[in-house]
């Protein structure tokens, strides 16, 4: 009751202070309902689970001057599936102050979002979807919207200092300095852990010079009777990029340094890449790129996954009558909407590695070491936006054996094609179907016949299928397959992320998940959906197979 | 200016170009996935230590350690097993690992103790093997003796093995048709060469008769009811199924506390059990009531009671060995 009137109250004085031009509200507000239901021959464990919650982020701009401004947002949430306010809280969610300086310089403190290059900082995104059916991305968009995961942006708290400037000669002059504590000190064993980042470019007509750079590293004079010593990870990326005609050309270089003084260790790696880029007709491209990632190119900022795999989900965390524990499944990564623990919202030293079921090319995307080779991709879309396709082809090997003298192979193709149907027949309701299909492969024979030899595929498909049956409602089908066989010697690192041992890692693994649903549209950005879905799972390597349908009901409002 | 920045990062780039290595990554992984060769451990025991000096056998009764001198080409999963057919004695043990060096072995066992090696009996070596569960290679064997027996009082209390009259007392109930008998064989007993054996033939086997033990010497140490076990072995025949017992102890000033029946394995072989002192509860038979709780120091006697699950008519028979008193752990 209490906080009922609270928020009551909350929303008056919010409304009061929306009368006025400096300040403006903007927000969102969703409800979920959510009833699994776990396969009847599971008869061993809780097979029915029930969630239901609403939740309201209020978000104040406030531009009280141009050099003081600030955004804070507010969540309100309640557990709609108890009889009393026990669960319900409200705190709040983010808060930035930013403003200007003077003409130059730009400023924001607090929750800052935080990105260089694919080599120095940047969040890869999860690899579990290739041109994914709308039902699935829109749930995903809530799971992205929930975990702060905005393009390839850290979420970070911390001050963020920039400068920009042209020049009489036309030149554009843009810095960048960052800092944010990383992790705080727990004064035992877990030291404060610093990031400071900088960002430079010059750019002039068809031209442009950037310098990127990231540094990561601890503070163990906060912690009481440790030995611990202090580790430092610093990367620096130049790149140059240029406009001939409708050709363009960048090349990258860089450089890694890792280093622990108290214990005489250091390293350095480097790297290099050339992307040379036509544009076709439109925003038609073909890239060609060439990059070359040294095996002790090391860069805590750029090496990450956003999903920690070996989390648990929420729901029917033991499955079969075996009660084994299950890991994390597409689904989970699209729909557990309440564990906090899924994505990785804070960058770390752990290096998170993406899951090799989803193929072991390039499990931290470009800034994968020990990787070269090159990288096609081809982007055709038509005028009348029938048609839409992409293609992104590599092939890579490793710079230097695993364990052996010979490198593996590694070939990855994605392809994305979206028909919007009803425009090849000039019809009003919209028919839309999408494809995705991502092949992954690596390989290494075996001189020694005692060690196998290294085959892993993984293939994942995506299907969509959106219909619109009457005015505001759409008819939505969405389906994903993830298929993965093979055998292939995983590394393992050490605390200075240098190759110490293997895992012999072995799949059969078939996941699918598939959805039927419809949407109703009120209007952008509020919509209500009802899916029914179903998800299967088969690994052969533990014997684990189950299967589980579930409900979902989401009524989304965005003002 | 554009010269400058042209030439500035071209040289950047001829700095950093990324250089190849001669050698591989990591530890090579034929030494972790390649073949499985035993590199060392021509005979399996390393006998430098045993207080026998270089004989191939234990004198447990002296803390002997049996380790295993042993080295593989890689790490692998291995499984030790020690057995002695003649006693039924059988220890295992599962590792990982390039050698055995985690390895040793004081005369723990699964279940029967391994009993001292006779000579000319040749079932009473132990056969120490290694089997390897990952790899189609044929297991490792090696043999040894058993100078002396594990001295009992290193594992806890020793109450009783049957070998002296003077430590129990039979009571079986007059009107039914019962035995008690204290034998030697046919089986191989656990402790010493004597056990006891009750037989009651009975249309009401609720009490098929009783082992007592005087305990008001014994000086058990003050662990928590929790951390004490009562130990004991029995031996029931596949036609006896049904037969159970159940555990009293009394006080000294009356007061006596139980267990529930508890159900014996009737696979015709020697099972260790063991009874926690907190499963005991108090009984509403009793003669005396005072805190209803054991009070360790005032124990005067322990029995062992014959009986059956159902309490319905038939033949219940058991043979006992044993009796014992550990902390923290069963032995």
């Amino acid at each position: 009751m209490r906080l009922i009137l609270f928020i009551l109250l909350f929303l008056q004085c919010s409304y009061i202070i929306g009368q006025e031009s400096r300040f403006s509200i903007e927000g969102n507000g969703r409800g979920i309902n959510q009833s699994l239901h776990l396969n009847e021959k599971d008869s061993l464990n809780n097979d029915i689970d029930f969630e239901s919650n609403v939740i309201v982020d209020l978000g104040i701009r406030a531009n009280l001057n141009e050099k003081v401004n600030f955004y804070s947002q507010i969540r309100m949430r309640s557990n709609l599936a108890l009889f009393d306010t026990s669960r319900s809280n409200i705190f709040i969610r983010q808060f930035r102050l930013y403003g200007n300086f003077n003409d130059l310089f730009y400023y924001e403190l607090g929750d800052v979002d935080l990105v260089l290059d694919r080599y120095t900082l940047w969040n890869n995104k999860e690899k579990g979807l290739v041109n994914e059916s709308e039902v699935f991305s829109l749930y995903r968009r809530i799971q992205h919207y929930e975990n702060f995961q905005n393009e390839n942006f850290w979420r970070q708290k911390g001050v963020k200092l920039s400068f920009k400037e042209l020049t009489e000669k036309q030149l554009k002059i843009y810095f960048e300095l960052f800092g944010s504590r990383l992790n705080k000190s727990d004064e035992f064993t877990n030291p404060d852990i610093f990031l400071v980042g900088l960002k430079s470019s010059l750019s002039k007509d068809n031209q442009k010079f950037e310098i990127n750079s990231a540094n990561i590293f601890s503070n163990t004079n906060t912690l009481i009777n440790s030995n611990l010593s202090n580790h430092y990870n610093r990367t620096v990326t130049a790149s140059y990029s240029r406009l001939f005609g409708k050709f363009s050309g960048t090349l990258i270089g860089g450089y890694s340094e890792n280093y622990d003084l108290d214990n005489n260790f250091n390293v350095s790696g480097e790297l290099f890449e050339f992307i040379g880029k036509y544009n076709l007709a439109g925003t038609n491209f073909v890239s060609v790129s060439y990059r070359s990632v040294a095996d002790d190119f090391i860069s805590l900022g750029s090496q990450n996954s956003n999903i920690n795999y070996g989390n648990s989900p929420s729901y029917f965390q033991q499955v079969t009558n075996s009660s084994i524990p299950r890991n994390l499944s597409f689904y989970d990564i699209l729909t557990d909407f309440n564990n906090s623990t899924i994505f990785n919202l804070q960058l770390n030293s752990d290096r998170l590695i993406e899951s090799a079921r989803l193929g072991t090319s390039v499990p931290f995307g470009k800034a994968t070491p020990n990787r070269k080779g090159f990288n096609l991709i081809f982007n055709y879309s038509d005028k009348q936006q029938k048609i839409d396709y992409l293609l992104d082809l590599s092939l890579l090997n490793d710079v230097t054996g695993e364990g052996v003298l010979d490198n593996k192979q590694y070939f990855d193709i994605d392809n994305s094609l979206s028909l919007n149907i009803n425009k090849f027949y000039a019809g009003k309701k919209e028919l839309r179907t999408t494809f995705g299909m991502r092949y992954s492969s690596s390989s290494r024979a075996s001189s020694n016949p005692y060690l196998d030899e290294v085959s892993l595929t993984s293939t994942l498909i995506d299907l969509g299928f959106t219909y619109n049956l009457i005015k505001n409602i759409d008819f939505l089908y969405g389906y994903k397959n993830l298929y993965a066989k093979g055998t292939d010697y995983l590394p393992i690192y050490n605390n200075y992320y240098a190759i110490e041992n293997y895992n012999k890692a072995n799949f059969n693994y078939d996941e699918s998940i598939q959805a039927l649903g419809l949407k109703y549209n009120v209007n952008k950005g509020f919509y209500l959906i009802f899916s029914a879905n179903q998800v299967k799972v088969d690994d052969k390597i533990i014997n684990l197979k189950y299967d589980f349908n579930q409900y979902l009901l989401i009524l989304n409002i965005n003002f | 200016m554009n010269k400058i920045i042209s030439y500035t990062f071209f040289l950047s780039v001829l700095i950093v170009v990324s250089c190849e290595k001669d050698q591989f990554l990591g530890p090579p992984l034929e030494s972790l996935y390649g073949e499985l060769q035993v590199t060392r451990g021509e005979r399996l025991i390393d006998s430098t230590n045993f207080s026998i000096f270089q004989v191939f056998g234990v004198d447990l009764s002296m803390n002997d350690t049996l380790r295993l001198d042993v080295q593989f080409s890689i790490p692998v999963n291995y499984s030790v097993s020690i057995k002695q057919s003649y006693s039924g004695a059988e220890f295992v043990y599962e590792g990982y690992g390039n050698n055995m060096d985690d390895f040793k072995w004081t005369g723990q066992s699964e279940n029967l103790f391994f009993k001292k090696t006779s000579l000319g009996v040749d079932s009473s070596l132990c056969v120490v093997s290694i089997n390897f569960p990952d790899f189609d290679v044929q297991k490792l064997t090696d043999t040894f003796w058993v100078f002396e027996e594990k001295n009992l009082n290193d594992l806890g209390l020793f109450i009783c093995s049957y070998e002296d009259d003077s430590e129990f007392q039979i009571n079986m109930p007059s009107s039914e048709n019962t035995s008690a008998d204290i034998l030697t064989g046919p089986y191989l007993v656990p402790h010493g060469s004597m056990y006891a054996q009750l037989s009651i033939t009975s249309d009401n086997t609720y009490y098929g008769g009783e082992i007592s033990l005087n305990i008001s010497s014994v000086d058990i140490e003050n662990y928590p009811l929790d951390d004490i076990y009562i130990n004991l072995f029995f031996l029931v025949n596949p036609e006896h199924n049904n037969t159970s017992f159940l555990i009293k102890i009394f006080e000294e000033n009356g007061e006596s506390f139980k267990t529930n029946r508890l159900v014996l394995n009737s696979n015709g072989q020697w099972n260790k059990v063991n009874v926690k002192l907190s499963d005991l509860y108090f009984d509403d038979t009793s003669s005396f009531m005072d805190n209803q709780e054991i009070d360790i120091t005032n124990l005067s006697n322990l029995k062992i009671i014959l009986n059956s699950l159902q309490g319905s008519p038939g033949t219940y028979t058991f043979a006992t060995d044993l009796v014992f008193i550990s902390y923290q752990n069963p032995i």
